[in-house]
C-alpha cells in the first residue's frame, strides 16, 4: 500500500481526490485472494519463446489467443479462420466454452486449471502456456479480454503475456492477479496427445478424455490414457479408459494386459475392470479366464451389476457350446 | 426455453419411442463391455432421458447463437462441437456469460472521465487497460 501513497503524491490535486474515492470503490472488490509475491520469488524465471504470436484484430482476441496455444501444441491454426468459427457478433467476443470446444475438435486436450495463481505458475514452470480470461476494466465497466501467459520474471515480479497487439506485454503480477480475479481466474492449457496438465486431477482428466473420445478416434486419446495411468497408477477409471482405447484399436492382448496390471495394482473400480477383462478374454477364446473374471465382477457388484450378470451368463452359455440356449438375456 | 420445449414436444415423443424400442434387450450374442463414456456418465442406465435433455439444450443454444448474429449453419456446427455439459451451462447462462473481446475500440462513445478514471486505476495497478501505462506497483 505504501506505493499508492507515492504515486498519488505525484498527481495533481483533483486526481488524487478521485484516486482516494476509487481506492475504496475498486479496492473492496479486488482485495480477496491476493497471493503473496513470495510464491513467485522462489521459482526460476520462465519464458516460453516457442509460443507463436498473432496480433488480434478488433474484438478477436479469443481466436488469436487460441491460435497461439494451438500453434504451440503443434496445430497450424489460422486466427482468421478460427474467427469465423468462434466470433459472436452481438457479444463482440468469444465464449469460453467455444474455445474449449474448438481446441477439442483440433484433437487437443483443453484443461481448465484450478483458479489459483500458484497453479497457473506450476503450468508455466512445466512449459505450458496458459490462455486466460481477464476483465481489464473495473467491475462496473467490464472489458473482457483473452491473453496467453507465456512467462514469469521472479526478480521483478512480472508476468509476460501475449496480449492484444503486443507480443510481450509485461505486467506486474499484482495487476494481473486483479484483472484475472475479475475474470474468475479462468485459465486453460491446450495440450497435444500424451501431454498432461501438471495441475490435473485423475477424476477431471478421466472426464476430459472420455469427452474427447466422443469426437475422435481412440488414437487421439491413447497416448493421454497411457500418460494418465502412469501419473495416477491407483486410478481404476483411467486404467479402464486405456484398456477400452486399446480394445477399440483391436489390440486385445494389450488391453487385457492393461486391465490385469491395474487389478494387480489394486486400483478402484475393480468390478468394472473384471467385467471388461472377462469380455476381452472371451473374445480371445480364453473361456476359463473369462468366466473367472466375470464371476468376480458379479461378486463385487456395484452400479453396473446388471451388466456384469449379462456378461457372466453370456460367457457361461457360449462356453457350454450351446448358443441356442443363450436366448434373450434377462 | 418453454417455447422451444413446446415446439420440440412431438420430437421428444418420437425420440422416446425410438429409444424405448432400441432398449428392448436383444439376444445377448455378445457380452458387454462397460464403455468409458458409460462410466463417465456415472449411473448404469437412464441415458435416454439425459440424451433427450441434452438434445433440447443444444437446440436452445443454437437458437440463441443465431439470435446473437451467428449464421444458422455455423451455429449448428458450433453447437455440435460443445460437450453436453457445456451446452447445458450455455443454454441457461449465455446472456450473462462473458465473451472476451478487445480493448481496441472500447473508448468510442465514452467520455473523457472514464478515460481518466481508468488511466488512474491503471497507474495504481488496479486495472490493465492501457499498454502505455508503466506500472508503479512493484
Amino acid at each position: 500500500m505504501r506505493d499508492f501513497g507515492r504515486t498519488t503524491a505525484a498527481l495533481p490535486r483533483p486526481l488524487s481526490v478521485l484516486c482516494a474515492g476509487l481506492l475504496t470503490l475498486v479496492g473492496c472488490a479486488s482485495q480477496n485472494g491476493l497471493q503473496p509475491p513470495a510464491l513467485v520469488r522462489t521459482m526460476p524465471p520462465v519464458e516460453l519463446f516457442d509460443v507463436p504470436f498473432y496480433p488480434q484484430t478488433a474484438y478477436h482476441c479469443g481466436p488469436a489467443t487460441l491460435a497461439m496455444v494451438l500453434g504451440w501444441s503443434g496445430v497450424n491454426a489460422d486466427p482468421q479462420h478460427l474467427s469465423t468459427e468462434l466470433y459472436i457478433p452481438a457479444k463482440q467476443g468469444t465464449l469460453q466454452a467455444e474455445l474449449l470446444a474448438r481446441a477439442r475438435s483440433n484433437h487437443r486436450l483443453a484443461y481448465v486449471i484450478p483458479p489459483q495463481l500458484s497453479e497457473l505458475l506450476r503450468e508455466l514452470e512445466a512449459g505450458h502456456p496458459v490462455l486466460v480470461l481477464q476483465n481489464l476494466g473495473p467491475d462496473w465497466y467490464p472489458i473482457w479480454h483473452y491473453a496467453v501467459v507465456v512467462g514469469v520474471q521472479p526478480a521483478n515480479g512480472n508476468l509476460v503475456l501475449r496480449s492484444g497487439d503486443e507480443r510481450r506485454h509485461v505486467v506486474a503480477i499484482g495487476t494481473f492477479e486483479r484483472t484475472w480475479a475479475r475474470g474468475k481466474r479462468w485459465g486453460i492449457v491446450v495440450l497435444p496427445p500424451g501431454e498432461l496438465p501438471t495441475t490435473a486431477t485423475a477424476a477431471r482428466l478421466f472426464q476430459l478424455l472420455a469427452e474427447l473420445e466422443t469426437q475422435h478416434e481412440p488414437m487421439t486419446t491413447l497416448p493421454s490414457w497411457q500418460a494418465g495411468v502412469k501419473r495416477f497408477p491407483k486410478d481404476g477409471r483411467l486404467a479402464l479408459g486405456l484398456a477400452n482405447a486399446l480394445y477399440k484399436t483391436e489390440r486385445l492382448g494389450s488391453a487385457a494386459a492393461a486391465l490385469e496390471a491395474a487389478l494387480e495394482r489394486q486400483t478402484d473400480q475393480s468390478a468394472v475392470l473384471y467385467n471388461n477383462l472377462a469380455q476381452i478374454e472371451a473374445d480371445q477364446g480364453n473361456w476359463a479366464e473369462a468366466q473367472a473374471a466375470a464371476a468376480e465382477a458379479v461378486r463385487l457388484g456395484g452400479p453396473f451389476l446388471s451388466t456384469f450378470q449379462v456378461t457372466l451368463r453370456t460367457i457361461q452359455c457360449r462356453r457350454s457350446g450351446k448358443p441356442t440356449d443363450c436366448g434373450p438375456a434377462l | 426455453m418453454l417455447e422451444l420445449q413446446r415446439r420440440f414436444r412431438w420430437l421428444c415423443s418420437l425420440i422416446a419411442i425410438v429409444f424405448a424400442l432400441t432398449a428392448i434387450p436383444v439376444p445377448a450374442a455378445q457380452a458387454k463391455l462397460v464403455s468409458t463414456q458409460t462410466l463417465a456418465a456415472g449411473a448404469a442406465a437412464d441415458n435416454a432421458r439425459a440424451r433427450i435433455e441434452a438434445m433440447l439444450e443444444r437446440a436452445e443454444v443454437q437458437a440463441q447463437l443465431v439470435a446473437l448474429g451467428v449464421d444458422p449453419q455455423a451455429a449448428h456446427d458450433r453447437v455440435a462441437a460443445l460437450s453436453d455439459a457445456q451446452a447445458k451451462t450455455l443454454a441457461k447462462h449465455i446472456d450473462n456469460t462473458p465473451a472476451g473481446g478487445s480493448t481496441l475500440t472500447f473508448l468510442v462513445g465514452i467520455g473523457l472521465v472514464v478515460f481518466l478514471v481508468l488511466l488512474v486505476t491503471d497507474i495504481l495497478g488496479f486495472t490493465d487497460v492501457f499498454p502505455f501505462v508503466k506500472k508503479t506497483v512493484h
